[in-house]
């Protein structure tokens, strides 16, 4: 008897961790999607207008009204463009006169390589300092004062300094564009990643410094080199371990977060990304673009928080006891 | 049999002084430069060499040189002098999103700590959806929806950053609320408001002073990233964001002089801030 409540409770646990899991980040991309397309319904100006230009009957307007579905209150609206969005469907570009799925398509990959590359800076910069201004006490202030200032680097900035250096001084990257195929990606966004890594970086660095230099006075550090571990074995073990996972979770929200930075980049680097599309789609009021790339770096924004809070859960033992024992 | 001699208690403000930047250089530093940005936002145009819009085309996209020390931009205005006048929008605008979020999040933090249960957890709630927005992006969605310019971007990040003011002031605020001094403050009669910001608030100063210049450094990045892609501060006002973007095509026809140096000033602006606000948070945490 209490066995089989144990386990319809385990059943019922198990079924509400999805819900609850799933329940935040869907009700985020609901509300986040829903005041973003109310807003922009809001502002100023009349796509019907911009798109049909000139002075244009009345029967036209009702016409074009109805052909984008605007006769509907605003309600109806949201609920149908989130509808068509969830399938790919964004509708039309005013400023382009295209498809907004079109225009996007190749642009994805592009912001996404991106993104991706600069990441691998991070956790692999980031991390790498932070365990060497954390296990190598002489490097520990200097790691500090790297770390201090690089948080403080905009992206932007970095992209011009980098810029100055290591295109147009040394000759090494080109200064813009995106380039094609995955080595001519790989050359043309190095200085572009960089620029977007320095301040995640430098924030990661800090982070593990702090973390190891935490872990290491821990009482249970201090008894294994009592009993006469060696300092390397005691760092990989008894330190690196626990630190791992605050480390692990705090990179990958930082990765998460270079998503929005990729706008300021693309930007200063003159590549043809969802960022610079952006940039110039606010600009020029073109805002079924605008609606569409704000909701794309929304969801991948808060999926990729909701499987780091997934994979906190996986990884972490005492979460993964603590299921067991209920 | 010897004599014990006193020091004397009371020292001299020099003294205390010295004492303090032996405690805390780097403290000392970072606020000597914060009150160098406060200095030139009130009298930087009086040190300007040249009027900021001065246009000279005839020296125009030059180097340094004794006439213009950090030489001049495409149009021939001295950048030196528009280094002086862009602190004013630059750190003014900063200065406002800082105020308006931490008086925001002050108020969250308050009304959270104090009514508890389903007001507090509603307002944690919100705050977490708030954190899930990435703070360029809603102020571009504002500016698309307003116009270019400085507004739109100010309301934007006011709005995203006072979660984090809420978070810490709500930390702080938890433990004060159930002081006995709070009870003697309601059994004597005192009104909500008054125990809130003449009994309560006081006792959160610190470490909101201390976020809150945590929140001017990132504010600061975050308005010249805005301005730099053409969407803040609009040209000919002489904002650093916009001087780093008018710098940029110089910079590639080989005069990076404008660029680099409005892009040096951002930075040091930004590092004085974060580090002063992280010096005073270790301080007021030390405090508690």
């Amino acid at each position: 008897m209490p066995a089989e409540s144990a386990t319809s409770r385990t059943v019922a646990r198990a079924a509400s961790a999805p819900v609850r899991w799933l329940g935040g980040p869907l009700l985020t991309i609901l509300i986040a999607s829903f005041v973003l397309f109310m807003a922009l319904a809001a502002a100023p100006g009349d796509p019907v207008m911009t798109l049909l230009g000139g002075h244009p009957t009345p029967e036209a307007v009702a016409a074009m009204r109805a052909k984008l579905g605007m006769d509907h209150s605003l309600i109806v609206q949201y609920w149908n463009w989130l509808i068509a969005a969830a399938q790919g469907h964004f509708g039309t570009s005013i400023i382009y006169r295209s498809d907004v799925a079109d225009l996007l398509a190749g642009r994805i990959r592009i912001t996404f390589f991106l993104v991706a590359y600069a990441a691998v800076i991070v956790v692999a910069v980031g991390v790498g300092l932070g365990i060497l201004g954390g296990a190598v006490k002489r490097l520990g202030s200097a790691v500090a004062t790297i770390a201090a200032v690089g948080v403080a680097i905009p992206a932007f900035v970095a992209a011009l300094f980098l810029v100055q250096v290591f295109a147009l001084g040394l000759g090494w990257f080109p200064t813009m564009g995106a380039g094609t195929g995955f080595f001519g990606h790989l050359w043309h966004m190095t200085l572009p990643a960089v620029a977007l890594a320095i301040g995640a970086a430098a924030y990661i660095a800090q982070i593990t410094r702090a973390t190891i230099f935490e872990e290491q006075s821990r009482e249970h550090v201090e008894a294994a080199r009592g009993r006469g571990l060696g300092s390397v074995d005691v760092f990989r073990r008894h330190v690196l371990r626990n630190a791992a996972l605050p480390i692990i979770t705090v990179s990958a929200l930082t990765a998460a977060g270079l998503i929005a930075g990729t706008v300021v980049v693309e930007y200063a680097f003159g590549i043809g990304g969802l960022g610079s599309l952006l940039v110039s789609s606010v600009a020029s009021k073109d805002y079924a673009v605008v609606e569409a790339i704000t909701l794309i770096l929304l969801v991948v924004f808060v999926v990729t928080l909701a499987i780091i809070d997934l994979l906190q859960a996986v990884l972490d033992p005492r979460s993964r006891a603590a299921r067991k024992v209920g | 049999m010897s004599t014990v001699r006193l020091e004397p208690v009371q020292r001299s403000l020099a003294g205390r002084t010295w004492s303090g930047v032996r405690r805390d250089p780097l403290l000392v530093l970072a606020a000597c430069v914060c009150a160098l940005m406060v200095l030139v936002v009130l009298v930087g145009p009086l040190l300007a060499p040249y009027p900021p819009d001065q246009t000279d085309i005839l020296a125009a996209n030059q180097g340094a040189s004794s006439a213009h020390w950090l030489g001049t931009d495409a149009l021939g205005r001295d950048t030196t002098s528009r280094l002086h006048c862009g602190a004013r929008p630059s750190l003014v605008a900063a200065g406002l999103v800082v105020v308006c979020s931490t008086a925001l999040g002050t108020l969250l933090a308050i009304v959270a700590a104090w009514y508890g249960g389903w007001v507090d957890r509603t307002l944690m709630r919100v705050s977490n959806v708030l954190f899930a927005i990435p703070s360029i992006l809603l102020a571009m969605v504002g500016v698309a929806i307003v116009g270019a310019g400085i507004v739109a971007p100010v309301i934007a990040l006011s709005i995203v950053y006072s979660p984090y003011i809420a978070r810490v002031g709500r930390s702080v605020a938890l433990p004060e609320r159930r002081k006995p001094y709070i009870e003697a403050c309601q059994l004597a009669g005192f009104s909500k408001t008054r125990i809130w910001f003449f009994h309560l608030l006081p006792n959160m100063r610190g470490i909101l002073v201390a976020q809150s210049t945590v929140a001017l450094g990132f504010a600061l990045m975050d308005l010249a990233a805005i301005s730099f892609i053409g969407l803040g501060v609009q040209p000919p006002s002489a904002d650093w964001g916009v001087m780093v973007s008018e710098g940029r095509s110089a910079l590639l026809n080989g005069q990076p002089m404008q660029a680099l140096t409005a892009g040096t000033v951002i930075v040091v602006c930004v590092v004085a801030a974060m580090v002063l606000g992280e010096r005073l948070t270790a301080r007021a945490k030390g405090a508690l």
